[in-house]
């Protein structure tokens, strides 16, 4: 389970920061913060530590030095299982995080602030057109046992800020998703199987934007709230392919399985949206990290 | 002013690396230097990081800026496959960063560091998205590269009607995302100052001393006449010249002037045979322009088609949104005495 921890540039610097999971969003969040605070020997890239809760808090702990300092922020954007996981593989996710999170609240208690990734995709799985924060809708174990993440955290007593993203995109983290995909699909000539419709919408947020909000709330040390954190511009798989073709130049080579489960759209109302810095549009988005991955 | 737990405006500098081992290391301590002030001062402005471009640079530059990568955290160096020009490597060092203002510079202490606040203050006391930084006098000694240069940006302007043309260089600070937004759409034959322009026309420019010391000392400058020539050209593809519309307007008053002569050239030769002086020479003429104009209309109308696909190819957007709410905060320091005490 890797980690980053930092302290912030501050006059008197009593504020640490430690991102769990340098995934997609957690080295977005990670390289963001380094922006604003100085990166501190904490780092563990040790696959030992994922599901071995007491190893992961002890680093937890001793990378935050909680006992010299006022203000301990935890970004939580660890997870394995994926969209598809089932019962068993989020149970155990569950049960992890919640261990860690009672041994590390139990050593540094009231200077613990917790932020944690959620996902807007599959709590809101099936509502089609969201307007209200509290409508959400989970259906697979995915998104009930992030339900249960965010449950636990606000009845926890710890200072939480909860983040609802949506389909999330840019570089970073083993796993790549679907507009990474096709940008390697482009270069490689790699097939792609996109399992929804071509006209199946989606709101896609570039990693960048998610950790650009994250920080500023952490800096500006924002109480506890739930955001849901997307571009407010959905698009169709189709106009993303055409995109991705603008950006590149050439065709993806792909092939569609639509599957029941993920033809819906999902999109959000832009008053939930509203005091979020602009995002980064998707045409440009996708030719960043066209670039930025060659 | 910002209190401790705002969140600051974030600025990264970006430099092209080619041949700058000589200057690399005074170029970083500048930048420290600034960096250091700024924190000082508790300024609203940050300068996050310093990304350094290699782009297959010839004289030793890859192992100094890999030493200086492992010093300094704030530092990121990101390595071209090949030589691919100042452009293609301020392109892709602007992809790689995330912060609100941009300041490209040079890597041969040409651009000072410490004039980024000096644009910085023009920025604010204009509303500007884009600022360049103009030389007070001629950066390479008065040589026939800056008379060249000077030239042949004149004449691109005036056939473009791109004024912003003669004050490009590449000392320029840019807001973050108008600098990502065009970066991202140019392509290999994109000069990025015209890409820019798509984005923004809120720019401006400051006079400030830029002296290419490499040039005064060694007589030597990073731009042969062949580069400087391909400069040029990517200018020219990039810009749009506009050509075709006033081959438009000749094309059609040849056609028009045609059907004229011909008219008066039927009428005289009804009317009044005694003064045509010549037969043959006056159907000559008005066979020749009238063709000559309907080809030359045809030929723009394709060149305008062409245009638009090229405009589309080279990555012209739509449109684009911007964020300026968080300028009045740096403004307002900036205005304040403390900026640059």
């Amino acid at each position: 389970m890797s980690l980053d921890a930092y302290k912030l540039f501050e006059e008197d610097s009593k504020t640490i920061c430690i991102v769990i999971g340098l995934g997609l969003v957690g080295s977005a969040i990670s390289k963001y913060l380094s922006y604003f605070a100085l990166p501190l020997p904490g780092n563990t890239s040790n696959e030992d530590t994922w599901l071995n809760a007491e190893r992961l808090a002890t680093d937890i702990i001793l990378a935050s030095d909680y006992q010299a300092n006022q203000r301990i922020e935890l970004i939580w954007t660890a997870g394995k299982a994926g969209f598809s996981a089932d019962e068993n593989e989020m149970q155990k996710e569950f049960s992890f995080y919640k261990s860690v999170l009672e041994l590390v609240q139990s050593k540094i208690g009231d200077k613990l602030n917790v932020s944690l990734i959620s996902s807007a995709g599959g709590l809101y799985e099936n509502s089609t057109f969201v307007n209200d924060i509290e409508d959400v809708s989970p259906q697979r174990p995915y998104a009930l046992y992030k339900l249960k993440q965010e449950n636990f955290l606000s009845q926890s007593g710890i200072n939480s800020r909860i983040y609802r993203v949506s389909t999330a995109y840019g570089l970073g983290g083993k796993r790549v998703g679907l507009i990474r995909a096709l940008l390697q699909s482009c270069i490689s000539r790699q097939p792609v199987t996109i399992y929804a419709s071509r006209d199946t919408l989606r709101d896609y947020i570039y990693n960048t934007d998610i950790a650009r909000f994250v920080v500023n709330n952490i800096l500006q040390n924002t109480a506890g709230c739930i955001h849901i954190l997307a571009n407010g511009r959905p698009v169709s798989i189709q106009a993303l392919l055409s995109s991705v073709g603008r950006a590149t130049g050439k065709q993806a080579v792909i092939s569609f399985l639509p599957d029941d489960s993920n033809t819906k759209n999902i999109l959000f109302h832009t008053n939930l949206l509203i005091n979020q810095p602009a995002k980064t549009s998707l045409e440009e988005g996708v030719s960043l990290l066209y670039r930025r991955s060659l | 002013m910002s209190s401790k737990n705002n969140a600051y405006i974030t600025l990264s500098t970006i430099t092209p690396v080619y041949s700058g081992k000589d200057y690399l290391e005074s170029l970083v301590d500048k930048l420290l230097l600034l960096r250091s002030n700024l924190e000082q001062q508790n300024a609203p402005l940050r300068l996050v990081e310093s990304i350094f471009v290699d782009d297959e640079s010839v004289d030793g530059s890859s192992e100094l800026l890999a030493e200086l990568e492992q010093k300094y955290s704030w530092l990121t160096v990101i390595t071209l496959s090949r030589n691919y020009g100042q452009h293609a490597a301020t392109i892709a060092g602007i992809c790689h960063a995330a912060s609100d203002w941009v300041v490209t510079l040079d890597e041969d202490l040409q651009h000072e560091p410490e004039l980024i606040m000096d644009l910085f203050k023009y920025q604010a006391l204009k509303k500007l998205d884009i600022v360049y930084a103009q030389p007070k006098q001629a950066a390479h000694g008065n040589s026939w590269r800056d008379k060249s240069s000077r030239l042949v940006k004149r004449l691109i302007a005036k056939f473009t009607s791109t004024p912003q043309i003669l004050v490009f260089n590449s000392f320029r600070l840019i807001r973050g995302s108008i600098a990502r937004a065009a970066a991202s759409s140019s392509i290999s034959s994109t000069y990025f100052d015209i890409s820019l322009s798509w984005f923004s026309k809120s720019y401006g420019s400051i006079e400030v001393d830029l002296n290419d010391q490499r040039f005064i000392e060694h007589k030597k400058s990073g731009y042969g006449f062949v580069k400087l020539a391909r400069h040029a050209r990517r200018l020219i593809v990039s810009a749009e010249l506009d050509f075709t519309l006033l081959g438009l307007v000749i094309g059609f008053c040849a056609v028009l002037g045609a059907i004229g002569i011909a008219s008066v050239a039927v009428f005289q030769k009804f009317f009044f045979p005694a003064m045509v002086s010549a037969d043959g020479w006056t159907s000559l003429i008005v066979v020749s322009t009238f063709f000559a104009g309907v080809t030359l209309t045809l030929l723009c109308i394709g060149l305008e088609y062409l245009h638009v696909i090229l405009l589309n190819s080279l990555g012209r957007p739509t449109y684009f949104t911007v964020d300026r709410r968080g300028d009045k905060q740096l403004a307002d320091w900036l205005n304040s005495s403390k900026a640059g005490s």
